[in-house]
């Protein structure tokens, strides 16, 4: 290890470039992480946090939430074939109105206020208690200016509700959900009569003929756009990794080649494959754990000074797995050297070999 | 104990290459080498002198003969087994001095606790002792390139030393010195051999040299003659 040591501070440009290049590919995956997570959050969070465990959508929909409607006639109908805690769900994106202030667009999930359950609630009433004309709205609201128990007014139907209370990870879309219950009328701001774009269920899995029942999991990725966006991101990311221990192993390759000779006295004065291998992983190790620690600081210190308007979500949970993922690829990498190493004969040291 | 045969060569052999090709390196060498003994090895330049010391030192195996270091049966040793023998029994010093570049004189010594895997109390003793013998202690916090070539070579004898091999193979350790110098590192190892009573093998085609080694053997084509 001291051999490992020694070479890295005798040899600090050399090293210090490698990690350079270590902690700028990281600090990119780590901020790509980070806006994949933000994006989508912001696309599917409501989505995610729906309080059921199945969805059931019809046929047609194919899966995509919005694209499924059901009538009061099919409610009914599925209703009755479900046992457990059944809501209808109705989406509606509109637009709130205040005098001065500009507008906001907004998503309404219209639920049944008595089936639901209670989405988590930071501040004033729970779902349940709502009367008649208030609502629940996303904290993302607040940025905008609204607060507890304010009056607000829809613009399209031109309804005015009271937020009785606030909930928080609920954003569909990149926008603030509010959540309304039926007496409101939204599920019809569309249409002459109610429509609705789905039934949740809490229960056990369960299979009704003529619809489509799936988790919510499923529902949030067959959301429009959502695993495309996903997917490119998921893309960028792997071959950033890949880039950068292809970098990092063709570095220590090359370092490792320069080194033939040296490698060889050692092995002449009795050093083993194993004690040199040792000292190769012991340097790739270390340069990429400073490189992982330098490049996560780094990118902790950005996420700070950053307009709150950029998604980025900060999992420290991912950067972690990220890290052990770039550490192990790595040290796979580093076995490129260790082969090499096996290849070097002592009678190098020689000099000479007749 | 004095008399004891440290070193014992029987009929070794070296050919490379195959069939068709077929270059004779070494034919039927025996020598002894007994405790207390420097012995040099001088012949022109391709006369399998290098060879013959790679043999010995476990670098390379033989094509026949037998080879015995301590009573270990050298040529029929695995790489594995060869190792642990140049790591315990033998000392190296080669042609340039080959010292690791980014390690201090006292850590080049150092080394060879690891790689030898050497009792830690006993080795700084040794080093302390060979820094001193050697008039390296004034230098033990400087680095390769800020040594003279002959302090350099002295360097490298310690490290021979370090293991407290049986043996000791020099392989020209006065190419890159002049004569002054050069006698100057050979009389340390003469030196040295003397006071441990360890045996040494120098491989040289230096001359004057000779006078300050016990036995010469001469080597031409591949055939050892001993001159005295």
């Amino acid at each position: 290890m001291i051999l490992a040591w020694k070479e890295i501070s005798r040899n600090k440009v050399r090293y210090f470039l490698i990690s350079t290049i270590m902690v700028a590919i990281l600090f990119l995956v780590f901020f790509i992480t980070a806006l994949s997570n933000g994006l989508g959050y912001a696309d599917s969070a409501a989505m995610s946090n729906l309080k059921a465990d199945y969805v059931v959508l019809n046929k047609e929909a194919n899966g995509v939430l919005i694209k499924s409607g059901f009538s009061n006639k099919d409610i009914q109908e599925i209703e009755k074939k479900v046992e457990g805690d059944v809501s209808s769900l109705n989406v509606s994106i509109s637009t709130l109105d205040r005098e001065r202030k500009g507008s906001v667009d907004v998503v309404y999930f219209t639920v049944n206020k008595e089936t639901y359950g209670n989405p988590l609630i930071i501040e004033g009433k729970d779902i349940e208690e709502l009367l008649d004309g208030e609502v629940i709205a996303d904290e993302s609201l607040k940025k905008f200016g609204y607060s507890l128990n304010e009056k607000v007014k829809d613009s399209r139907t031109g309804k005015e509700m009271k937020i009785a209370g606030f909930t928080k990870d609920h954003v569909y879309s990149h926008m603030p959900v509010i959540f309304a219950d039926l007496s409101m009328g939204f599920q019809s701001m569309y249409s002459d009569t109610d429509i609705y774009n789905a039934v949740l269920v809490k229960g056990a899995d369960f299979t009704i003929a003529g619809y489509d029942v799936q988790t919510v999991q499923d529902t949030v990725d067959s959301m429009p756009g959502y695993a495309e966006t996903q997917g490119s991101f998921i893309v960028m990311k792997t071959f950033l990794i890949i880039i950068s221990v292809f970098v990092s192993s063709v570095f220590f390759y090359i370092i490792t080649i320069q080194k033939v000779h040296q490698l060889g006295i050692l092995k002449a004065l009795g050093a083993t494959t194993v004690d040199i291998s040792k000292t190769i992983l012991f340097q790739v190790s270390a340069l990429t754990l400073v490189g992982i620690v330098v490049s996560a600081f780094a990118f902790y210190g950005i996420v700070q000074v950053m307009p709150e308007e950029m998604p980025i979500a900060f999992s420290a949970n991912r950067m972690v797995w990220t890290g052990i993922l770039f550490l192990v690829l790595n040290m796979i990498g580093a076995m490129l050297s260790v082969w090499k190493v096996t290849k070097i004969d002592p009678l190098d040291a020689m000099g000479r070999v007749e | 104990m004095m008399n004891k045969e440290i070193l014992k060569l029987e009929n070794i052999s070296k050919v490379f290459g195959d069939g068709n090709t077929e270059n004779r390196v070494l034919s039927n060498i025996s020598l002894s080498i007994k405790r207390g003994e420097f012995v040099a090895l001088v012949g022109p330049s391709g006369s399998g002198k290098s060879t013959l010391l790679s043999i010995i030192g476990a670098l390379l195996s033989p094509s026949d003969g037998q080879l015995f270091l301590d009573n270990q049966a050298l040529h029929s040793m695995t790489k594995k087994q060869q190792n642990q023998v140049r790591a315990k029994n033998i000392g190296f010093i080669f042609q340039a001095s080959n010292l690791i570049s980014y390690l201090n004189v006292r850590e080049q010594l150092n080394l060879m606790v690891a790689i030898s895997r050497l009792d830690k109390e006993e080795a700084k003793k040794r080093i302390d002792a060979l820094l001193r013998d050697l008039g390296l202690h004034q230098k033990e916090h400087h680095y390769p390139k800020e040594l003279s070539g002959g302090e350099k070579q002295r360097v490298a004898i310690a490290r021979a030393f370090m293991n407290n091999p049986s043996i000791i193979l020099a392989d020209e350790p006065t190419a890159s010195l002049d004569s002054k110098r050069g006698r100057q590192v050979v009389e340390m190892i003469a030196t040295e051999v003397q006071s441990r009573n360890k045996a040494a093998l120098m491989v040289t085609h230096d001359e004057r040299m000779l006078d300050l080694c016990d036995r010469v053997y001469h080597i031409e084509d591949g055939y050892l003659i001993e001159r005295c």
